[in-house]
């Protein structure tokens, strides 16, 4: 197949190349994979679309498509599908028009099947067009041959000659008109006929007929003369030219005879011949030889056969033409030959020739050689020349060695430019000029030579005083050296060197020689120099005056310097403009103008760039924009911008870009108005630094006016705000201040410089701060402070001041600024704030304070009171005291409630409660609460019961279950209390669902007394019942509600109450918690102690109260423990000392020393680890974190129950209880604030000496506690410890033992720890016992 | 022999040493023929004929006439006429050769009255091969020698061409070893 069908491929049905033979891969690479549509077109048939199935079936068809792509090669072959294969062939052959699209796709016949005939093909086709263009060739041939044969025809037929063709018997076959002209023939009368036979006649030389004849059977050429008759019978002499025709193989074909009339010929020839004879003899005498040449004979003669100037003798056979010939010098012989030629062209007539022969001595000779045609034939060619040979050698040596001469001087003086003359004097007229002279002074060579007016016209009208001059110094000393200017017709101007020098000859001048020299190029670069020189000098010198110019004279000088500048180089104009790029406009700022010449710079304002596009171009480049000549820039098609300069009168101008960075800010200009200016690169480059100082000196007045308003506008914004400048050096003295820190200070400038601020302004505390800050500066640092100011009249006025190191140019401190602002007002202010924040405080924690009393002062009789009454519960009671027993018990624990809510409210309200989020059974609490409250309700003959319970709420919510459960407590206790009669019901209800949560609503509903709207809606106020006379018959605090709508709240819950004056009371309230499982509910420890294991435990109990002794161990006795007893601290720690504890129970606040600080000796000085348990009526939220990080184990409040005690053993001995234990009742004895023993002591009876001190001690007190805290919040710590210091006696005096010591560290701290909440709890502490003090004073 | 070879010879003179010389050499071998037909067979004597009576006229020997010939046939005529055949030929100096008998059996066919010489090609070695040339012609070697030149010209291929052995070392054929 690839031998058979090279370009052969298969496809599948789809039509994707699967193989393909090794031609077609050869041609268009590898197309396996791709798709024949992709690939091919059909041309033929035309198929709409591709179809295998078409060219499965058309097995028969030839099919021509063509390649999409190199070269759209056309394809023809056929289609063969090999059904079960699946796929079909192609067989066939690309079918080019040519041979040479083979080699153009890339193939070689060998590349095609050796069977394939295309080649062939495409060979005949390329061998068709050669065939072709052979016949074209051919016809081509045929027609130039053709037209040769026409144009012989012609020739022959317009030969004035006669031409008569004959055929090899003589017979003529061809005459032409000549022939019949001259014979008198007509063509008929001729042909068939012998020429013979036509032309012979009685005087025909019959000789020359016979050769003639001879000649013609020969078929020979011949030439001959001879007499032929015409048909008239009149004679002519014929000369005949004869010459049979012959084909390229030698066969006659015929014979061409040309027939001329020469009669007239030969009668000239006898003439001529004649007339020579006579001439040669005359040119004899004119020649060393006379020569004469034949042209028919081609022969030469010469007259002189012995001494010619050959040298030697010649015989008469002697070719006499070619020996002259052979003798002439080869480099002259093309001479002779052209003369001969133009000879025998009949162009000339006669000749003079100069040449060279070599004579047979070997001598070079020069030959003159002059002839004339004597004789010419009718067409006026000559046919004999005479002539004569002169020998010229020894003339024509002495010229050419003249000329050599010449040339070897004319070539020096040729090659000089500088002009070396010579001129007679003392006249001056000219000898001699070198040829430069014409072209330096563009005047002719007969100018000079002519005369010496010439000298004087030349010279440049400025430079005309050189000729005197000249003449002077010549007569002086006989030679001169001057430069000046010369002025040619055309107007050059040049500068000359002329030095000149007087000849003498016999001691007299007689001429000048000397030598000018063209020194304009080098004048005009010495004047360039120079120029640029000055220029660069002004350049300097404007800069230094820029330099050291003051601001204000700015503008003036950069007028000045356009003047300089523009002046200098020649310009009429000189300005600077600045470039508005945003506006696209450029305005005029500076211009100088020569005298007489137009100011433009009002015309010049705001003028649109447009106008000036290329202007801008070239400065945006960095680069000058000029314009030679205005009035060529139509040539150049700008006219817009002649249109803006030729009204100004402008021709030239150059403009210069002005750049700062890289921004163009303008450019300085200079215009050339009465004549025309071309700058020089180097006039250029230093206008360049002009402008660029134009820019530095802008820059720098733009700069400076900036800092200027800079300045100002801080100047002017300082004074505005009422700041205080004070300059001070380093040793304080006051170098300047302004109005507002004279205003300020209350003193005069004059009294405030030189005076050292220090001593003048501050006082003793104060200027220690002060210098401290001073120091400061050398350090650099900037900082900020208050400070008090005494004014001069005495008023007090607080200052701020902003203080920062003072530099001067050179970075050496030289001193320190200070910005002072009066903050009087504002402190004024902030005291009152702090004051009024105090005051807030003070009440706040008054009402803390109370709370903490409160609880303290109840909690401690109510210890022994509950703890008591349950111990004598235990004991053999009859009905009467049982009953008794059973009140103080119920009063107990309502009191017990009562303080309960009185801390919650206070809890709440100090938003200190803290709500827990775990997981619990809404029913079971639900539960317990009505379990708990079902005997009160049955004492009243009340039902009290669930209504409804919603089964959708989720077993299990997330939440605080005891503060719903104290919700639901107070309301259903509420709700009990204040109904007499009917019922209390509860019932729950699933408001929402969501997947993680649900909204509760609880409602309590009773029959009870109601409520007014005016009282519930909105405003539950604490500590309210509606009716106090309700308080009387109901008892309780009043409290319930308040806290339980603060409890609601807390719990983002809502709460409604409806309510209906007499018939009843409907609280609902809502939550919304979070769905909980099993796993959320807290694991319930049971509370199980062992009461045998606490058997004979040793227990240490501190109190200084004796009923709380009484309690506690009365409790503990039950359990067999071992007791001790001490009164307060210390005694403990002795105890302690001594002996060893399994638990302390310690009270916190006891005289001597408090539990707190016995339990730090026992921890760090006793090194034991026995177990304290703080024992307080102080129960404030915090106080057990506060004793536990003292290094207590625990914490239990008074008054605590049997219970409570019993938890707390159980935890420290670690054993379980299962008995309930009885509480027992304790209390703390109030601590006295102060004393006056000591005073009285002291007064010894004098009361009123008491009284006084007390006043004393109350404004001290006071006022030092005030003073006290100013100076702590001001971090005056100095102060604080001063001040501490001052009150501590007092204190003393008032023996307040609870900050005595305090005060102490205080002063020995403050200055140490500064501001640490340490010192900040005895500050707050300190004031709290302080006022209490005072208000306890006051009272009394 | 076509008139096309003898039409190459009258062209190579006529181009190099002018119109009269091809007339002089023309008459001198005494040929009568003012024209040749490309694609007309002429007698092999004509062309003997012509290269003989260059060889005179020229001063140069027959056989550097028919190299001379050779080349110009190759890079003249046949580039000139046949550019696009010859080019199809191969594109390198190996390629056209070992194309060469199939070329000539092509031209058996188009050419009935021409008897092309035949080929036989040996490939030596990657850079040579041997060309062995069949022909009932007698003394064309040189021209044979030019053809093979003109081709190594024609791809820019300077070869060297060694006629290994032929009718006078006693052998029926010509062979010529081409190397490159």
């Amino acid at each position: 197949m690839n031998r058979t069908f090279p370009f052969h491929f298969g496809f599948d049905e789809k039509g994707q190349i699967l193989f393909l033979g090794p031609s077609l891969e050869k041609m268009f690479g590898d197309l396996r994979g791709q798709f024949f549509t992709d690939l091919f077109e059909f041309e033929r048939p035309k198929l709409q679309a591709f179809d295998v199935s078409t060219l499965a079936k058309s097995r028969e068809q030839t099919f021509l498509f063509r390649s999409k792509f190199r070269n759209k090669v056309l394809f023809r072959g056929q289609f063969d599908y090999f059904k079960d294969a699946g796929f079909l062939i192609f067989l066939g052959t690309p079918w080019f028009s040519s041979i040479e699209e083979v080699s153009k796709n890339g193939l070689s016949i060998s590349d095609f099947a050796p069977l394939d005939p295309l080649i062939d093909l495409l060979h005949l086709i390329k061998n068709q067009e050669l065939v072709t263009d052979d016949l074209k060739e051919l016809v081509q041939t045929i027609n130039t041959q053709k037209q040769e044969l026409e144009k012989l025809a012609y020739v022959a037929s317009a030969n004035a000659d006669g031409v008569l063709y004959t055929d090899s018997e003589g017979k003529i076959t061809y005459v032409n008109e000549g022939f019949l002209y001259e014979t008198g023939y007509s063509k008929s009368e001729v042909i068939g006929k012998t020429p013979i036979e036509i032309g012979r006649g009685p005087k025909t030389e019959n000789d020359r007929v016979e050769a003639m004849l001879q000649a013609f059977f020969k078929k020979e050429p011949f030439k001959l003369e001879l007499k032929m008759y015409r048909k008239n019978g009149s004679f002519f002499e014929a000369r005949i030219n004869g010459q049979p025709i012959l084909n390229t193989q030698g066969k006659f074909l015929h014979f061409f005879s040309q027939i001329e009339n020469v009669t007239e010929e030969k009668a000239s020839k006898k003439r001529i011949r004649d007339f020579e004879d006579t001439f040669r003899k005359v040119l004899e005498f004119s020649g060393d030889n006379v020569w004469e040449h034949d042209f028919i004979s081609e022969k030469t003669v010469f007259s002189n056969k012995k001494n010619n100037f050959l040298g030697f003798e010649f015989e008469q056979e002697t070719d006499l033409a070619k020996l002259w010939y052979e003798s002439v010098l080869e480099e002259d012989i093309s001479l002779l030959k052209e003369n001969d030629q133009k000879y025998r062209n009949g162009l000339i007539s006669s000749h003079q020739l100069e040449y060279r022969i070599k004579s047979q001595d070997g001598k070079i000779k020069w030959v003159k050689d002059r002839g004339i045609v004597i004789e010419k034939d009718e067409n006026g060619k000559p046919l004999k020349v005479i002539g004569t040979h002169s020998d010229i050698t020894e003339q024509k040596n002495a010229q050419e060695e003249l000329l050599n001469v010449n040339k070897k001087l004319g070539s020096v003086l040729n090659e000089l430019k500088d002009v070396i003359w010579s001129v007679t004097y003392p006249d001056l007229n000219g000898i001699f000029f070198t040829p430069s002279a014409e072209e330096l002074f563009g005047l002719d060579m007969d100018t000079f030579m002519r005369d010496n007016s010439w000298w004087e016209k030349v010279i440049y009208k400025e430079d005309l005083h050189v000729l005197r001059e000249i003449i002077s110094e010549v007569e002086e000393k006989s030679e001169y050296e001057k430069k000046y200017r010369i002025q040619t017709p055309e107007g050059q101007i040049k500068w000359v060197q002329n030095k000149g020098k007087l000849i003498f000859e016999n001691g007299v001048p007689v001429r000048m020689n000397g030598i000018l020299v063209d020194i304009t190029d080098k004048k005009k670069t010495e004047e360039l120099l120079e120029a640029q020189e000055e220029l660069k000098n002004i350049l300097i010198e404007l800069s230094s005056t820029y330099i050291n110019m003051d601001l204000d004279e700015v503008d003036l000088q950069i007028q000045n310097s356009l003047h300089q500048i523009g002046e200098f180089v020649g310009a009429d104009r000189a300005y600077i403009f600045k470039y508005d790029l945003d506006a696209s406009t450029t305005s005029c700022t500076y211009e100088w103008v020569q005298q007489g010449i137009s100011e433009e710079i009002a015309n010049t304002q705001d003028v649109p760039l447009e106008f000036i596009p290329q202007w801008l171009e070239a400065h945006e480049k960095g680069e000058p924009f000029s314009v030679e000549d205005v009035a060529l820039l139509d040539q150049q098609g700008l006219k817009e911008l002649k249109d803006v300069l030729e009204p100004q009168g402008i021709q030239s101008l150059i403009a210069i870009p002005m750049m700062y960075r890289k921004e163009l800010l303008g450019f300085v200009g200079f215009d050339s108005v009465n004549k025309k200016h071309t700058y020089s690169n180097k006039e250029i480059e230093l206008l360049f630094v002009f402008a660029q100082m134009l820019i530095n000196v802008q820059m720098r007045k733009q700069s400076e006016t900036r800092l200027f308003h800079q300045e100002e506008k801080f100047r002017n914004i300082i004074s505005n705000m009422n700041l205080g400048l004070l300059e001070v050096d380093l040793n304080e003295k006051v170098l300047h201040a302004n109005h507002t820190f004279c205003e300020m200070a209350g003193y005069p400038l004059e009294k405030l410089v030189g005076y050292k601020a220090t001593d003048l302004l501050l006082d003793e505390e104060s200027k220690e701060k002060l210098l401290s800050k001073s120091k400061s500066r050398i350090d650099g640092i900037s900082d900020s402070y208050e400070m008090k100011y005494q004014r001069p009249d005495g008023e007090i006025r607080w200052w701020y001041i902003s203080g920062a190191p003072n530099y001067n140019d050179k970075n050496e401190l030289i001193g320190s600024i200070g910005i002072h602002l009066d903050i009087t007002e504002q402190k004024r202010l902030e005291v009152e704030l702090i004051r009024q924040r105090e005051e807030a405080e003070k009440s706040k924690r008054a009402k803390e304070i109370f709370f903490a009393n409160m609880s303290h002062e109840i909690r401690t009789p109510m210890n022994a009171i509950v703890g008591m009454s349950e111990q004598m519960a235990k004991t053999q009671l009859d009905e009467k005291q049982k009953v008794f027993l059973s009140t103080i018990h119920s009063s107990a624990n309502h009191l017990t409630v009562i303080i309960k809510d009185i801390l919650d409210l206070s809890k709440l309200e100090a938003g200190k409660m803290t709500l827990e989020s775990i997981g619990f059974s809404l029913r079971e609490i639900l539960h317990k609460v009505i379990q708990m409250m079902n005997s009160r309700a049955e004492e009243k003959g009340l039902i009290l019961e669930v209504a409804s319970y919603d089964l959708r709420l989720n077993p299990i919510l997330m939440g605080d279950p005891y503060r719903i459960n104290q919700i639901l407590l107070n309301l259903i206790s509420n709700a009990v209390k204040f109904t007499e009669k009917g019922k209390v019901q509860v019932s729950c209800k699933m408001l929402k669902d969501s997947p993680d949560s649900q909204e509760v609503a609880i409602q309590i509903s009773d029959t009870g007394i109601g409520m007014d709207t005016s009282f519930f809606q909105g405003n539950i106020e604490k500590f309210s019942q509606e009716d106090s006379t309700i308080t009387r018959k109901y008892g309780g605090t009043g409290l319930g509600l308040s806290i339980t709508k603060e409890l609601v709240d807390l719990m983002d819950g809502k709460f409604e109450i409806k309510s209906k004056k007499g018939i009843g009371t409907q609280v609902i309230v809502k939550f919304t918690l979070a769905k909980g499982t099993e796993a959320d509910l807290p694991v319930d420890i049971p509370f199980e102690v062992n009461l045998h294991k606490l058997k004979g435990k040793r227990v240490l109990i501190v109190d200084d109260n004796e009923f709380n002794r009484l309690v506690a161990t009365t409790v503990l006795d039950q359990f067999e423990m071992e007791l001790t007893t001490a009164n307060h601290g210390h005694e403990a720690v002795s105890i302690c000392r001594e002996k060893d504890f399994d638990l302390i129970l310690m009270d916190i606040q006891m005289p001597v020393m408090d539990g707190v600080k016995a339990t730090q000796i026992i921890r760090e000085e006793l090194k034991k680890g026995v177990p304290i348990i703080a024992l307080t009526a102080f129960a404030m939220k915090g106080d057990e974190e506060k004793y536990l990080k003292k290094g207590m184990n625990g914490f239990l409040a008074k008054p605590f129950q049997e219970k409570d005690i019993l938890k707390i053993l159980g935890r420290v001995f670690d054993f379980e209880a299962k008995d309930s234990v009885k509480p027992i009742i304790h209390r703390d004895a109030k601590k006295r604030l102060y004393s006056l023993d000591e005073l009285e002591s002291i007064a010894k009876g004098n009361k009123e000496f008491v009284d006084k001190m007390i006043k004393l001690f109350q404004t001290n007190a006071r006022d030092g506690m005030d003073q006290l805290k100013l100076s702590f919040d001001g971090y005056d710590f100095t102060q604080v410890k001063k001040i501490a210091h001052r009150i501590k006696p007092s204190i003393k005096m008032m023996r307040i033992s609870e900050i005595s010591e305090e005060v102490a560290e205080l002063e020995k701290e403050v200055e140490v720890q500064q501001d640490s909440p340490r010192m900040r709890f005895i500050i707050s502490h300190m004031e709290e016992v302080l006022n209490k003090v005072l208000e306890d004073l006051k009272e009394k | 022999m076509y008139g096309l070879v003898n039409k190459a010879i009258q062209d190579l003179i006529t181009t190099n040493f002018g119109e009269e010389k091809w007339k002089v050499i023309r008459e001198k071998s005494q040929i009568d023929i003012d024209y040749f037909i490309s694609t007309e067979p002429y007698d092999d004597s004509v062309t003997y004929q012509l290269a003989t009576a260059a060889s005179e006229e020229l001063g140069v020997s027959v056989d550097e006439v028919l190299f001379l010939f050779g080349e110009w046939w190759v890079l003249e005529t046949s580039l000139k006429k046949y550019g696009g055949l010859m080019k199809a030929g191969g594109s390198s100096v190996k390629e056209f050769l070992t194309n060469l008998p199939v070329f000539h059996d092509r031209i058996k066919m188009i050419y009935p009255n021409l008897t092309p010489p035949e080929f036989k090609i040996d490939e030596e070695a990657e850079n040579s091969l041997v060309v062995h040339y069949f022909s009932t012609r007698e003394g064309l070697g040189g021209f044979m020698k030019g053809l093979l030149s003109g081709i190594g010209k024609m791809y820019n291929t300077p070869v060297q061409i060694d006629h290994i052995f032929g009718k006078s070392s006693g052998q029926e054929h010509e062979a010529f070893k081409v190397s490159w």
